[in-house]
Order: C-alpha cells, then structure tokens, then sequence
C-alpha cells in the first residue's frame, strides 16, 4: 500500500488530535473539581424546562460541577434508559418510578444509597414511610421526590353549567347517579359525563382495595375474575347508558396526560394524578380541579394511598456518587428547588420545605396541595409494589376491558380471560 | 434487481488491473475507496446482524449480560406465542391489500400522466409528493386527526347524514386505515411505471388500433406484457417495505399496535418484546424469523418471475 505525502500527513494529524482527545478524557476524572453529572429524566414540555434551569443553577453555584440534564416523555424514557444501561452509557442520576424499582434495584442497576445518608442526603425528615418506600429488600434504592395522589380530575366549569359538582364523599352509586345528572342535559356530541375507566388498573386497584384485596401479592395476583367481572360489569353499564365514554371515543386515550378525554374535551371527568393539576390547566380553558375516587360505602375503607410520585436513584456504576446524592439532595430537599419547581413533579416530602414553598404557591398548585390533603386524611397504607410483567399486564387490562366496550366479550369472559393472561405475563416475567 | 440484462464482459476489465498495477496503484486504492462503504456494512449490518444472531439463543434484557438459552426462543415463537401468530397475521394481511392496491393505483395514475400532459413535471412532483412525507411522524399524527371519531373524514359523512365510526379507535377499521395511507404514497412505484410505460415503443399502439383493438385489449396485450419487469421490480420492492412498516403503527396507536392489537405489526411486537418488555433475546429471534419471511417472500417472487415476467429480447 503506497499512500502519498498529502494522505499520510492527513492521517498521523488525525491521529494526534484522535490521541489529545483520549488524553484529555483520561484527564478528566482525576482532576476533582471537573465533574459531569449526567441526570436523565421523564417528564413533559414546561415543567421538564423548568427543572432543567433550576439544575443548572445549582451547578453553576459549584465549581468545577456541570450538570448534563436531559428529559424524555414517559414512554420515551424507559426505552433509552434500559439501551442506555446497555450501552455502557448510563446516566449518574437516574429518575425511578415505583412500578420498575424493584426490576432495576434487583438487577443490580441501580446504587444502594444507605450510606449517603444523612451526608450528603440530609432527608431523615421524610419520614419513616416515605423512606420506607423507595427500598427492596431492606435497601435504600430511591429517594422519593414526594407525594401524589390518584383521584378524579373534572372540567369545573363544565360540570357547573349542567348544574352538577364533584363532592368530596363520592360513593359508587352517587358517582353514577352525578353522571346521570349530567348526561341529562348535556347535548355535546362525542362528550361524555365521564372517561370510561373500566380499563384503568390502578382505578380498580382503589376499588379492590376498598374490598380489603389488592391487585398483587408477594407472587402473584391478589384477586379473583369474580372481583373483576363486578368492575367491568359497572363500567360496562356506565357506558351503555351514555354517561361514560363508548369504545370509539374511549379509544382516543393514549395513556399520557395529554390525551386524557377531559384535557381534550371529550368527558367531564377522568382519572388524574394530583401532580397534573398544573400541566392540565396550563392545556385547558376551563377550571381544572380534583377530587378523591368514590368509595364502596360512605364509611368503609377508602383504598386511597399517597404514592411516591417518583424516585431519584444513582447508577451502581457511576464514578460521582457522592455529586450525584448532592443533587438528588438539592431536587428534593431544599426550598431554592422547589421555590423553581412548584409542585410540579410532586408534593416536596420535606415538610420544612412544604410549608415554606406555601405562601407562594399559585391557585392550581393550591389546589393539588389541597387534594393531597383530602386524600391524606383518609388513606390507606401503600400497596406492595407491582410484580415484574406489571407493564405488560396494565396493557392486556386495558385491552379486556375494550373487548367488553366494543361487545365482543362479556364481562365474564373478560375477566376471567384478563386472569389467565396475567397469570401468564407473571409467571414468564418472574426474574429466574 | 437490475432491469437491464447486460453483464460486464469478464476478460476486459482484468487487463485494466493488471495494467493498473503494472503502474504501482494496485489494488490498495480500490480497496481505499471501498472502505466508507466496507466499515459502514460490517459496523452498521453484519456486525449487529450476527450479534442480533447470538443473542436470539439468549435471554438477553438489556440490564444483565446474556445467558445461553439454546433453542427456547424460537421454540416458544413456534409453540407457545399467541400474539406472534396475530402480529405475523396482521402483517400479513396488510401487505397482501396494501402492495397489489398501492400498486394498481400507481400504474393507473402513471397511465394518466402519460398521455402528454401538459405540466407533466409538475404533476408528477405532486402526485410523488405523500410518498416524501408519508412515512414522517406528522403525517402519522394528521392521520389520527383525519380519522378520529370527531374527525374531518366524519365531518364530511356527516354533511350527507352517516354518522361515522372512529376509524382508527375502532379494531375493525383500524388496520384499513393504515393501508389506505400505504395507498396514498404510491409516488416512487409510480415514478419507476412512468419510465416504463415510455420505454414501450409508441408504433405497438398504432399497429393494434389500425387493426381494431381496443384500449382495453391493448391495455392486456401491449401494456401489460412489456411492462411485467417493472411491475415486478416494484412488486418486490414495495412487499418488503410492507413487511418492514413500523411508523404509522407506531405513531397513530401510541406503540401499542391498538386497538386490540388491531394494527399490531410485526415490527411493533418485535419492537414492544425488546424495549417494552426488556426481551431482546426473543426479539432477536423474532427478528430472524421475519428475516427468513421476507426471504421466503423474495425467493418465491424470483423463481416464479420467469413464467410471467417478459424481457426485452
């Protein structure tokens, strides 16, 4: 092989600037005071910017730290984070949610954190449950960034014209007699009293809870297809007199805030987590408001729960543990933090922080805050976290319930069809 | 798939080697200019082509290194999968009703503008215009606007009394929307019947309408015939990009393949297994399957090609 002059010269430059670039990566760790956290995160337009400048801040206030901050949607966000990992190129902060937790803490992905605390992690305040929440297998693997809550989202304004307002003591029955109330006057074609959420899981996990069951156990599903023949049955009829959404307008629902049939005009009311109080109404023209779920009996159990709203973990193999628990420490413990993120992302469980972040605080966050506080009141202890295959089988609940909403299954069939799928979705995704 | 038959004479050009190497070039350059492409096959295909091989005898998730598992992918592919027989169902009838109508259309509309029309360049950017965008995720989305249940397809039934369904919520309509968008991006089979269609010498026409056939039989008789490798170009090309569609579905069910699985593509469950489901063991067996699929598909169109494909003596 005869290279000329010119080519030769062109490659041993190419290779001396290839080796000064390998030179300066080798640098980079052992100068201390150049660290690059990376910190990945799901979340939407607005909020996810919001967090974003409130992290460079921080960073900018550290020498020598910089901080890579990156955002994905939710569905996005696992998917690049499990190719991530697979790469060799995870980030150092990782967002956890309750449902994967276990998957990620149990493969070894993720960094057991008891001793960051209380230095840099200074956040005993929490309290015992909130900490509580975020170990498998006695191990501190997430620090929950705060509080949130499953209740019924509704179109205030909407509701009022139709001479009708979501009650904070719903029970099954009153709730269908309010929808009822409201189909009587409303003329809106393809609007609805309310979604149909027969195929919502974590709805009917609310009301297994009220029966004293629960959607899992330690190893397995925690209810029967009598249980949830009773769910569909209501829903099923919930639709068939025009109060909840039919099968062809419940079908525009894609699982994210942003195509819930209230934010896109289609139903009064829907499922909602508290912390979309303030996305939903940045969306909408009307006056978005929540409410806790309707209960068996006026007295019974509520089944209501406070859910860690979302995790912050350190990747097992990142070289900054210690910059990394400081920046989870700033997200989710200091009030210059929240003062940037309202409560955006979740209730802030520090109560030093919450009451402090109070006086401040915008009419929509007022409202989260005051629904999280109705749901307080009455809830229940935290549900044992999703078995692995838990995705999956959220896919094959919905799609069961559809077949009910399109005719082509009973409720019966339904339901006992849903058992088996799980049935098998768990037992193929129990980790070996 | 070259439409021309001529081959390169082998004596000629080995004399130009050796002439070349004579001189001290060599082989070295060629070799050099073959590089790009060379790294960019064995980096970007074969390499994680047969990495994707491996692993589909693995229970590979992404998270942990791979285990060995032997045969039990593809076992369970050939045994235990419902939702593989549904997705290869799907594909299936979406490729044998969108590829012969995405075809017929773009020969018809080609048939149309070869009559020389005035502004035919025009014509053609414009006819060849969704097959540019139509496959990009804002079209997927106009898509669902289009068909949804309060859509501006039902808004138009709707001025003549039907109430319409919502097209693509609802698991009986929702695959035919899909092949009604595949339709609408005939432009490239188009484009490619266009050259053939001038390609067939104008005399032929003269000859049979001077002896009285009809446009129909001349249609049959000329049209048909002489344009049989184009068709099968396109035929080839167009049914493995059927088997390959992945966006519409993606985008228009939000990568469910909803609804109930109505439009669960191949692709899709390939895709949900490896990275909803951190399965990329068995979507790489997956994968090969389709591989040998679509070989199948090919090997059938080739070795049948030669009792109804006519070329130029």
């Amino acid at each position: 092989m005869s290279l000329n002059p010119n080519r030769r010269q062109l490659l041993i430059g190419t290779a001396a600037s290839l080796s000064a670039v390998g030179l300066s990566l080798a640098i980079a760790p052992a100068m201390a005071e150049n660290v690059r956290v990376r910190y990945f995160f799901w979340g939407g337009p607005g909020r996810s910017d919001r967090k974003v400048a409130s992290v460079q801040k921080y960073a900018g206030a550290i020498p020598g730290l910089s901080i890579d901050a990156e955002w994905a949607p939710w569905g996005d966000y696992w998917t690049r984070l499990s190719t991530q990992i697979a790469g060799g190129n995870a980030p150092d902060v990782i967002q956890m949610d309750y449902q994967y937790i276990y998957e990620y803490g149990r493969r070894r992905v993720l960094l057991p954190l008891d001793d960051l605390v209380p230095k840099p992690m200074d956040i005993e305040a929490f309290g015992d449950q909130r900490l509580q929440s975020g170990k498998v297998d006695g191990k501190l693997y997430g620090i929950t960034v705060g509080d949130n809550a499953y209740g019924i989202g509704h179109d205030v304004d909407a509701l009022r014209a139709a001479g009708c307002e979501v009650p904070d003591d719903l029970t099954w029955d009153s709730f269908r007699d309010l929808c009822s109330k409201f189909a009587k006057v409303n003329t809106k074609p393809n609007y609805f009293a309310t979604a149909n959420l027969g195929g919502d899981i974590q709805a009917f996990q609310i009301w297994l809870r009220q029966d004293g069951k629960d959607l899992y156990t330690t190893d397995g599903l925690g209810f029967a297809a009598d249980d949830l023949e009773a769910w569909l049955t209501y829903w099923q009829d919930m639709s068939k007199r025009g109060y909840a959404a039919n099968a062809d307008v419940q079908g525009l629902f894609q699982d994210k805030m942003e195509s819930s049939l209230v934010v896109t005009n289609h139903a009064a009311m829907s499922s909602h987590w508290s912390n979309e109080v303030n996305p939903v109404s940045a969306l909408v023209k009307f006056k978005f408001d929540m409410a806790p779920f309707p209960q068996r009996t006026p007295t019974g159990r509520s089944g209501f729960y406070l859910k860690p709203s979302q995790f912050m973990s350190i990747y097992a193999k990142s070289p900054y543990p210690e910059q990394s628990a400081a920046l989870i420490n700033y997200l989710t413990n200091t009030l210059a933090s929240a003062k940037d993120q309202g409560v955006d992302t979740a209730i802030p469980p520090s109560p030093s922080v919450r009451e402090a972040l109070l006086p401040d605080l915008s009419d929509t966050s007022k409202r989260s805050l005051e629904f999280v506080a109705k749901v307080e009141q009455r809830a229940d202890p935290l549900p044992l976290p999703p078995l692995p295959g838990n995705g999956e089988a959220v896919k094959a609940f919905e799609d069961n319930n559809m077949q009910v909403l399109f005719g082509n299954s009973s409720p019966k069939d339904a339901a006992s069809a849903f058992i088996d799928q799980a049935n098998g979705i768990l037992t193929r995704a129990k980790p070996k | 798939m070259s439409l021309s038959t001529t081959t390169a004479s082998p004596d000629r050009p080995s004399l130009h080697v050796a002439a070349r190497e004579r001189h001290g070039v060599g082989r070295g350059a060629g070799y050099l200019f073959l590089l790009p492409w060379f790294l960019g096959f064995v980096g970007l295909t074969l390499g994680p082509a047969l990495i994707s091989l491996y692993l589909s005898f693995t229970n590979y998730d992404l998270l942990r290194p791979p285990v060995w598992v032997g045969l039990a992918n593809y076992a369970r592919i050939a045994t235990g999968d419902s939702k593989f027989a549904h997705a290869i169902h799907v594909t299936l009838l979406y490729v044998l009703l969108a590829v012969p109508l995405k075809l017929s259309f773009a020969l018809f509309v080609a048939m149309a503008l070869n009559r020389g029309l005035k502004g035919l360049p025009l014509y053609r950017a414009i006819f060849y215009l969704p097959s540019l965008i139509g496959t990009s995720v804002a079209i997927a989305i106009l898509w669902r606007q289009l068909f949804a249940v309060d859509g501006l397809v039902n808004g138009l039934l709707r001025l003549i009394g039907i109430q319409g369904p919502g097209w693509i919520t609802n698991p009986r309509y929702s695959l035919y929307t899909l092949i009604v968008l595949a339709v609408w991006q005939f432009g490239s089979p188009m484009i490619i019947f266009l050259a053939g269609l001038r390609q067939i010498p104008g005399d032929m026409y003269e000859v049979a309408s001077i002896d009285g056939a009809s446009r129909f039989r001349q249609f049959l008789k000329i049209t048909l015939p002489l344009l049989t490798p184009v068709i099968f170009f396109n035929a080839v090309v167009q049914t493995i990009d059927a088997f390959k569609a992945f966006t519409p579905s993606f985008i228009i069910s939000n990568g469910t393949g909803g609804p109930l699985d109505s439009t669960l593509f191949y692709t899709l469950y390939l895709y949900q297994e490896a990275f909803g489901y951190l399965r990329m063991g068995y979507a790489s067996a997956l994968a090969w399957i389709l591989l040998i699929i679509v070989a199948a598909f090919t090997t059938f169109a080739f070795l049948t090609s030669r009792f109804w494909v006519h070329y130029d003596e």
